[in-house]
């Protein structure tokens, strides 16, 4: 009887436990970040390749590109330094490795318009892989306060 | 009555310190050198093209843009009626030769590649793509230096007779 009651009471002391421990109610994921909204690294990468195509066909810009695109080398380093610059910006896992803006547009004396179409080429790029308003302008917007440090340098 | 071993030359002294130096600043210009690790490290490398078309009118510049962007080794494409220039990124597989052949046949109509011209003035004498392995020469560098070094360091003395005083 004594022993009975002694594990009655531990079954009891147990599921005690167990209730207090349960959660009352399953926690709410944490939001996604803008990396992961936008779909990782593949995705990325797909927008820029169809940036930088839209930017080679675009003569109103063109020209400040034709070293980099003439050179394969080149070409591939601004690639990169654009995917790790948006993937690193957007929270994701990526180490951007390229010079700062100010340093890396010194000299350059770049326009407003152009600034302006390299944009609507971004967005031309977004708006062709149906990257949703939310996310774009939440991209733009992380990418905006560069515009000073490359116009005008 | 004591055995005197012959001395390391003093050539092969000054070796092992310029080995010991190499590959202190081998390893050193490694680390300071090395760029972090990033995904895109992974990703396949691709060129950018651009190719004057004949097309009758705006439309079929699109349609011909969606059509190449399925080729194989494509990755993105991009038709710009102002500029008459349909833009392709492209991997390895889809070389600028193959592509070009293929758009001729494609379009029916002689295809041209714009030349984009490298910067004039004055540039680096090393291409970039050498530099770009500047941190693995480093690295091979210091490291075979470290190696050579340890395999003196290591090496028994030299087998000749010990002199007796």
């Amino acid at each position: 009887m004594k022993s009975s009651m002694r594990f009655l009471l531990a079954f009891l002391f147990a599921g005690a436990i167990l209730v207090a421990c349960k959660k009352s109610s399953p926690e709410p994921e944490p939001p996604a970040n803008l990396y992961e909204r936008l779909g990782g690294i593949s995705a990325i990468s797909a927008v820029v390749d169809q940036f930088i195509s839209n930017v080679v066909a675009n003569n109103a810009i063109n020209a400040r590109f034709a070293a980099t695109v003439a050179n394969p080398h080149r070409a591939q380093l601004l690639r990169n330094n654009l995917i790790d610059q948006i993937c690193e910006a957007t929270g994701g896992p990526c180490k951007y490795k390229g010079l700062d803006m100010k340093t890396a547009h010194k000299g350059m004396q770049i326009t407003d318009a152009e600034f302006n179409a390299l944009v609507a080429d971004l967005v031309a790029a977004l708006d062709k892989f149906n990257v949703p308003k939310k996310e774009k302008d939440e991209l733009l917007g992380l990418l905006a306060p560069m515009r000073s440090d490359i116009v005008g340098q | 009555m004591k055995a005197i071993y012959p001395k390391t030359t003093s050539s092969m002294r000054v070796l092992k310190i310029f080995l010991a130096g190499v590959s202190l600043c081998g390893l050193l210009g490694w680390a300071w050198l090395r760029k972090p690790y990033s995904p895109t490290d992974d990703l396949e490398p691709v060129s950018y093209t651009a190719f004057e078309v004949s097309v009758p009118n705006v439309e079929a510049g699109f349609s011909l843009a969606e059509a190449v962007g399925q080729w194989p080794g494509v990755t993105a494409t991009a038709y710009n009626p102002n500029s008459g220039l349909l833009a392709v990124s492209h991997t390895a597989t889809a070389t600028e030769q193959w592509l070009m052949v293929k758009l001729a046949l494609h379009t029916g109509s002689p295809v041209r590649k714009r030349e984009f011209v490298e910067a004039s003035g004055p540039q680096c004498p090393v291409p970039h793509e050498y530099l770009a392995y500047l941190p693995q020469a480093s690295l091979v560098m210091g490291l075979f230096s470290a190696a050579l070094l340890a395999l003196l360091l290591s090496a028994p003395p030299k087998a000749k007779a010990p002199f007796v005083s």
